[in-house]
């Protein structure tokens, strides 16, 4: 008798420890700064957090388009930093995105925005002739030119998730892929250059958009 | 005899091949590896100008000269960096293994002089930000 109810408890317990991971599955961390803000709401004190949001920018596509962040409003969005010439990791890295761009190319709420670092070199016509090869169309991946110095300016929003992840890796050229939700949050980072990385990337992307403020969200 | 000569011609041939392919594979991944730190290096560059014109543009600091000097330097060092990856060719297609060896070592020694560019860069603009009283 003894036996079967440790037998018993050991499911049970199996079968919580279950449900816990499945529901730590449904929704990704938030990572970036944060603060908590207090407030008093009907006549009761609550203490809310505000999480670190990627700041305004404004940069032009390869077509020549000016895309700011209300370009991105109501959009789940992968951002990297890459440019053209790069011998090393970049050609893995978007050889590695391009699953991830043919899986969601169809759902309007999804974009992937690629930062050059080389503005002097990657012009609107570059970018055009390197998405082209790529065999990227439409406005589902946009490849960004525009000055150097704004870029480097957002890549330190973008990176105070790595940082956190990785405090040595500080450097725009690590090859990372950061998620953000339509709430322009940081939800996850990847190593580009990774397949494996990428691949639970394309998981968490599905995760993200199943969760429901992302459904809702404008 | 002829028969054994020969055979040993081929082989001396095949294996001076083997190893010019070693040879280009190691000095393509040692390029490329150097290129990884010096990329490094750049974004420290661009992060101390970008301090630095901070600071000159918003009149922060008295004294502008020596600002305006370290920030022309790192500028010179980064502008030598972009010059380096717009004109390296990584593919060298069409070229024997002989010439991607002398193209690789003459760029290996090329980036070496941009990291210590880079490098004295950073390390003067960091003593002057170290120090450096803002208003």
């Amino acid at each position: 008798m003894k036996k079967l109810i440790y037998v018993a408890a050991l499911f049970m317990l199996a079968g919580s420890a279950c449900k816990f991971n499945n529901s730590d599955n449904k929704a990704l961390p938030i990572f970036g700064n944060r603060q908590p803000v207090t407030k008093t709401v009907n006549g009761k004190q609550v203490t809310d957090t505000i999480y670190q949001t990627i700041p305004a920018f404004k940069f032009v596509n390869q077509y020549g388009d000016t895309i700011t962040g209300k370009s991105l409003d109501g959009k789940i969005y992968v951002a990297d930093f890459f440019f053209t010439t790069c011998p090393t990791i970049c050609p893995v890295m978007h050889r590695n995105m391009l699953p991830v761009y043919n899986e969601f190319k169809s759902n309007p709420d999804f974009r992937i925005i690629s930062h050059s670092i080389d503005p002097k070199y990657d012009t609107v016509p570059v970018l055009k002739k390197y998405a082209d090869k790529m065999g990227i169309t439409g406005n589902t991946w946009w490849l960004l030119h525009g000055d150097k110095d704004a870029t480097y300016t957002i890549a330190k929003s973008y990176l105070t998730s790595v940082q956190e992840k990785n405090p040595r890796g500080n450097y725009v050229h690590d090859g990372y892929f950061i998620l953000i939700d339509k709430q322009k949050r940081i939800r996850g980072t990847y190593m580009g250059t990774d397949p494996a990385e990428v691949e639970k990337m394309t998981a968490d992307i599905k995760t993200l958009m199943a969760e429901p403020d992302q459904k809702t969200a404008k | 005899m002829k028969k054994t000569l020969l055979i040993l011609l081929s082989c001396s041939i095949l294996c001076a091949c083997s190893d010019k392919k070693a040879e280009k594979s190691a000095i393509m991944k040692d390029v490329m590896s150097v290129h990884e730190k010096v990329m490094e290096v750049d974004g420290q560059v661009i992060a101390n100008r970008m301090k630095l014109d901070t600071l000159i543009k918003t009149n922060a600091i008295t004294a502008k000269d020596t600002a305006v000097m370290l920030s022309k330097k790192l500028s010179t060092a980064e502008d030598a960096m972009e010059d380096w990856m717009h004109k390296f060719d990584y593919e060298q297609k069409g070229k024997s293994d002989a010439d991607v060896i002398t193209y690789m070592n003459d760029q290996k020694k090329l980036i070496m002089q941009i990291d210590s560019q880079l490098n004295v860069a950073v390390t003067e603009s960091n003593l002057y930000l170290k120090k450096i009283k803002t208003k």
